[in-house]
């Protein structure tokens, strides 16, 4: 997989939902449009819902697999 | 007095209401009619049937006036998404019932007739495939509305139908005489895919410890597929429809390409539970419908007095009802793959 230059990581191994989300969410506000987030989530509920609930305005570019984990990278959308 | 209490959830109910004395027949037709008696003596609870499981905050205002008035001032919600009003006295009956019905509300019957439809929340749940509040508001309407009239259709047993938006089932879609499922079927956008793998990982309904096969499975992508190093594939034999790769895929490229109803009959709980057994897959709303309809008759025309539609099928065995209900309608109707989930006893 192409290497992508992260700007800000979060790991949110142990976040339950929906807060993982919410902590997502702020992170990505204080962030610049275009910048890429690598977010941490555990298997589970937060890998299946997470990463489509960013889709609304940030873009998913690449997830992979940790042990019992994953690693999702949003860039951060325009608005 | 015990005899009286039990007496309408007897199964073999025609040949105790032979013998039934007129106290207990009326305990029986008050029951029919959404009285419910208490073991309390003197007292019922008034069942109240709420459409599709939704009140208005002003109505349920109108009916706490009611329990207030002539009950205890509350509240039970019924397994089938109804209202009871308890510690009615006799004497009350009249009274509550008419001030329930000027709430807007009407009496929820027990016997054997078609009992309140209920559901999920599936036109606002993320998981439902299908607009459940207005199936099951159709369903109660035309179901449901016409034991209300003077002579109402009477059936062997009674006859509970339920609407669930997805694979999850909240509304044991499996446990009612007639369940609707709303189910989905993915396809693939490739050029959106970006080989996350996350629809391989959550895709589960396989996942069992005995089979940990999934429907979608990520490999080498094709050479034209130049942008991916795996790609997902996807094998129909293996989904159940319940749209959990839709909802993960965070690039929508996988819509879905089908949506529909299964329709399970011949379930129930009870002191013998059954599982109902897949009738019809991916219909319609009308030819959800018109199978439901044709199920009724059939049960209606076939059905022996106290038999509920499990009965049924296992007297004249689930061949016959399928060949009585679909014949004439589209055929992909019945091909229920064999591979769905199921119990058999």
């Amino acid at each position: 997989m192409e290497q992508i230059a992260v700007d800000r990581k979060l790991d949110l191994r142990g976040t339950v939902c929906p807060m993982n989300f919410v902590k997502t969410k702020l992170a990505l506000e204080e962030m610049e449009t275009e910048e890429v987030l690598e977010v941490i989530l555990d298997s589970g509920d937060p890998i299946r819902n997470v990463p489509r609930s960013l889709e609304e305005g940030h873009k998913i570019l690449q997830v992979s697999r940790l042990e019992e984990a994953f690693a999702v990278l949003v860039q951060k959308g325009w608005g | 007095m015990p005899q009286e209490e039990i007496i309408g959830e007897k199964e073999g109910l025609v040949n105790v209401m032979e013998a039934e004395n007129p106290t207990t027949q009326r305990v029986r037709q008050l029951k029919d009619s959404g009285y419910i008696k208490q073991r309390q003596s003197g007292y019922h609870s008034l069942r109240i049937r709420v459409r599709g499981g939704r009140v208005k905050a002003e109505e349920l205002a109108k009916l706490a006036k009611v329990a207030n008035e002539y009950g205890n001032g509350e509240f039970h919600f019924t397994m089938r998404k109804g209202i009871e009003i308890p510690w009615v006295k006799f004497e009350d009956l009249e009274a509550a019932t008419k001030a329930v019905e000027e709430a807007g509300f009407v009496l929820a019957g027990c016997g054997p007739r078609t009992r309140a439809v209920f559901n999920c929340l599936g036109s606002i749940c993320p998981y439902s495939a299908i607009d459940v509040f207005a199936i099951v508001d159709e369903m109660d309407r035309r179901y449901f509305d016409s034991h209300l009239e003077q002579n109402p259709t009477r059936f062997p047993h009674k006859f509970k139908m339920s609407v669930t938006g997805c694979a999850i089932g909240c509304a044991k879609p499996q446990l009612n005489d007639v369940g609707l499922m709303g189910v989905t079927f993915p396809g693939l956008e490739i050029e959106k895919c970006i080989g996350c793998r996350l629809c391989a990982e959550v895709c589960r309904e396989f996942g069992s410890i005995d089979d940990a096969s999934s429907a979608w499975e990520m490999v080498v992508a094709k050479p034209e597929h130049d942008w991916l190093k795996e790609e997902p594939v996807f094998s129909p034999d293996l989904c159940i429809g319940c749209g959990d790769c839709l909802r993960a895929c965070p690039t929508d490229a996988i819509p879905s390409v089908r949506s529909g109803l299964r329709i399970f009959i011949g379930g129930k709980f009870g002191r013998h539970p059954w599982y109902g057994e897949i009738l019809a897959d991916y219909a319609s709303v009308e030819e959800a419908f018109a199978i439901i309809d044709r199920v009724r008759d059939f049960y209606q025309k076939e059905g022996k007095k106290g038999e509920r539609i499990s009965h049924l099928i296992e007297r004249v065995g689930m061949e016959k009802v399928r060949e009585s209900v679909l014949h004439g309608l589209r055929k992909e109707l019945g091909e229920i793959n064999p591979r769905l989930p199921r119990v058999r006893v």
